[in-house]
């Protein structure tokens, strides 16, 4: 890789170089002579404007990128999921089916763990959930009562559920908009949905005592509760359609147990391992990490574009500097007659400083416009990979146009001042 | 603004005595005005002591050998250069106590420059070139329109506003030098070697313009290696050395 990235730039170094070779040794003397008087205004003089004006325009291109992904990655990382997942732990049990053959001998496992690990100190809030967010799916088929029965296995209605125990909404901040979440060891079967559910199968209508059941036979849940839709798949998705069970009511082989801390989760692993040990050393905890952890494992695509994008916009906007300083040095010292010719017929140092960076500026203008024209194409590319920003945002672009015509001004700024002190004696003299 | 330093030293003024009054009606006057450049130890003078007076309306021809400081000594009455000591008066304004944007305004208001390159701007169309100084005084748009229009009416060269230099001989270009010096109506105009790079057709084209113009009311003061040329003048100031030899 780095070998090949040596070559590349030899090879392009050596080729671009070719070109102005050629022309100077093709140019007749006279001709040269006479380009020479007229400064930076010859063919030479255009072709290095034009590369300027074309190194701008893939400046801002490559800063328009960057900002938008960018954006998109302080978006996804503020975005509201549903849940807060600040400070909490969480880590898998799966009793073995072994030695926990039966519903009872499960149920008494994960009540014995959820006991011990709200316990632990450092605990504000404790849950369990058969799933986590953000971590796997876990879809059924459902039917709705009094609805008539789906002609065709494509209409059946699909959920994705969770056993959860009764504390898992307070744990996990989900908001419950319409009746209640479970009560501990709540005899009646029971179910808490989300809005979405309730907005594609009960619009207009009063979910609270309805009833759903899961597969073809199962036991009828009754709706107690509706809480709010969360992302469970990270905020780029649109939130599914959910339907919670408490654990103790079905059975899933495992379990994920949450804890909520006041700050510093991760420091209550060893205490979560010991207390489930302590019930059975044969059942280990598995996954520990945080959910903040997870979200932003969620987002680490995003982070790595950004970042990636952000480092090349700078790097652009550093050479489009030096491009534009050495330009512009390069004009006042070839146009030290002319500038010399102006101070003479009255113009003053600043009248002066003001063509050099009036003159740069143009030049940045023009593949301000260029570049932005050019971002906008771009930037359509970028569709699937942004979040709540536009390719086309005007801040953005304004933003980044802003920025570049700011650095070509500072850019101009030495050869401006270099060519307010030309003498217009030596100047004149110098012809 | 402190942010703009002037390329030209700030200079000390020469006390004023009663040998060198300014003589009345004189439109420029210089008093021991020398110039010279530092050597290590030793100083090379370009100019020594030089003393004159010349009167408005006078068509004066400025002669000498290369190397005698002629080019030198217009720079300096054209206010180019600052680097010298003594004492100018231009229009009764004491030049060498004036501050760099003092001395920019006066010799804006009242001095137009013809150079023997002609150094018009090659990017510039002739319209472009006239307009320049007139875009460094405070003129409104319109008017510099209207200045510019009437000067090439002037100098008929109405047809070539639109050209480049480089599309124009070399005596249409010192034409048009010539009309970028008087567009702002200076008092004075100061041509270096104005004809140096013409040949005679042109050249002589371009002294009997500075004939009408001197006899319009222009002061001309002209730096001429041709006896031909300073024929047009009423007087002849030889150099020599930096010396003023003869007047």
């Amino acid at each position: 890789m780095f070998a090949f990235a040596s070559l590349l730039t030899v090879v392009t170094g050596v080729l671009f170089g070719l070109v102005p070779a050629l022309q100077s040794s093709r140019s007749e003397v006279t001709n040269s002579l006479k380009d020479g008087a007229r400064g930076s205004s010859g063919a030479g003089g255009r072709i290095r404007r034009s590369l300027i004006v074309a190194e701008v325009a893939l400046a801002l291109v490559l800063l328009t990128g960057g900002a938008l992904l960018l954006q998109t990655f302080v978006r996804l990382q503020r975005a509201d999921l549903g849940f807060n997942p600040a400070n909490v732990l969480v880590g898998g049990v799966n009793p073995p089916g072994t030695t926990y053959d039966t519903r009872a001998k499960q149920l008494a496992f994960y009540d014995q763990v959820f006991e011990k690990a709200s316990a632990l100190p450092g605990v504000q809030k404790a849950a369990l959930a058969s799933v986590l967010p953000l971590s796997g799916d876990s879809d059924t088929n459902f039917s709705l009562e009094g609805r008539p029965q789906p002609r065709t296995p494509s209409e059946t209605p699909v959920t994705w559920y969770r056993l959860v125990s009764a504390s898992y909404f307070d744990t996990m901040e989900m908001k419950i908009r319409r009746g209640r979440a479970f009560e501990p060891r709540e005899a009646m079967p029971a179910v808490v949905v989300n809005e979405s559910m309730v907005t594609k199968f009960y619009p207009g209508e009063e979910p609270l005592g309805r009833r759903i059941r899961f597969g073809e036979d199962g036991p009828w849940f009754t709706i107690v509760g509706v809480v709010a839709d969360a992302k469970v798949r990270g905020a780029r998705e649109a939130a599914k359609i959910e339907t919670f069970v408490p654990y103790w009511q079905l059975t899933e082989p495992g379990m994920n147990i949450l804890l909520k801390t006041a700050s510093n989760p991760e420091q209550l692993a060893s205490a979560l391992r010991a207390a489930v040990a302590s019930i059975d050393r044969n059942v280990p905890v598995a996954s520990i990490s945080t959910l903040g952890e997870m979200v932003s494992d969620s987002i680490e695509q995003p982070r790595f574009f950004a970042l990636l994008s952000v480092s090349f916009a700078v790097v652009a906007l550093l050479l489009a500097a030096i491009g534009i300083y050495g330009v512009m040095a390069y004009a006042v010292a070839q146009r030290t007659t002319e500038i010399g010719v102006r101070m003479a017929l009255g113009a003053t140092p600043s009248e002066v400083f003001r063509l050099v960076v009036g003159d740069g500026l143009k030049l940045t203008g023009i593949g301000v416009v260029l570049g932005i024209a050019a971002s906008l194409v771009v930037a359509s590319w970028l569709t699937t990979l942004l979040f709540d920003v536009r390719p086309g945002d005007p801040w953005t672009l304004a933003a980044t146009a802003g920025l570049l015509l700011v650095v070509a001004a500072v850019a101009c700024v030495v050869p401006a001042r270099r060519a307010t002190r030309v003498d217009p004696m030596v100047a004149l003299r110098a012809e | 603004m402190a942010f703009f330093k002037s390329s030209q030293p700030v200079r000390q003024p020469d006390p004023v005595t009663s040998d060198t009054a300014v003589a009345p009606n004189a439109l420029i006057a210089l008093r021991n005005i020398e110039k010279s450049y530092a050597h290590g130890t030793s100083r090379t003078y370009v100019l020594r002591r030089i003393s004159l007076d010349i009167k408005d309306g006078e068509f004066v021809s400025i002669m000498g050998p290369s190397g005698a400081g002629k080019s030198t000594l217009l720079h300096i009455i054209g206010m180019h250069d600052s680097a010298w000591t003594g004492e100018y008066y231009f229009v009764d304004q004491p030049v060498h106590k004036l501050a760099a944007k003092d001395r920019a305004k006066l010799h804006k208001q009242h001095i137009g420059f013809v150079f023997q390159s002609y150094h018009l701007l090659d990017h510039l169309t002739v319209y472009e070139n006239l307009d320049i100084p007139l875009s460094y005084r405070d003129i409104k748009k319109s008017e510099r329109e209207s200045m510019v229009c009437d000067i090439l009416d002037k100098f008929a060269i109405v047809g070539k506003k639109d050209l480049y230099p480089n599309q124009l001989s070399g005596g249409q270009q010192q034409l048009v030098a010539v009309a970028r010096a008087v567009i702002s109506n200076p008092k004075v105009i100061l041509a270096d070697e104005p004809t140096g790079n013409l040949h005679t057709s042109q050249g002589r084209e371009i002294m009997e313009l500075f004939k009408k113009l001197n006899e319009g009311g222009t002061t001309i003061i002209q730096v001429t290696h041709s006896e031909t040329n300073a024929s047009y003048g009423s007087r002849t100031i030889e150099l020599r050395d930096g010396w003023i030899v003869d007047e």
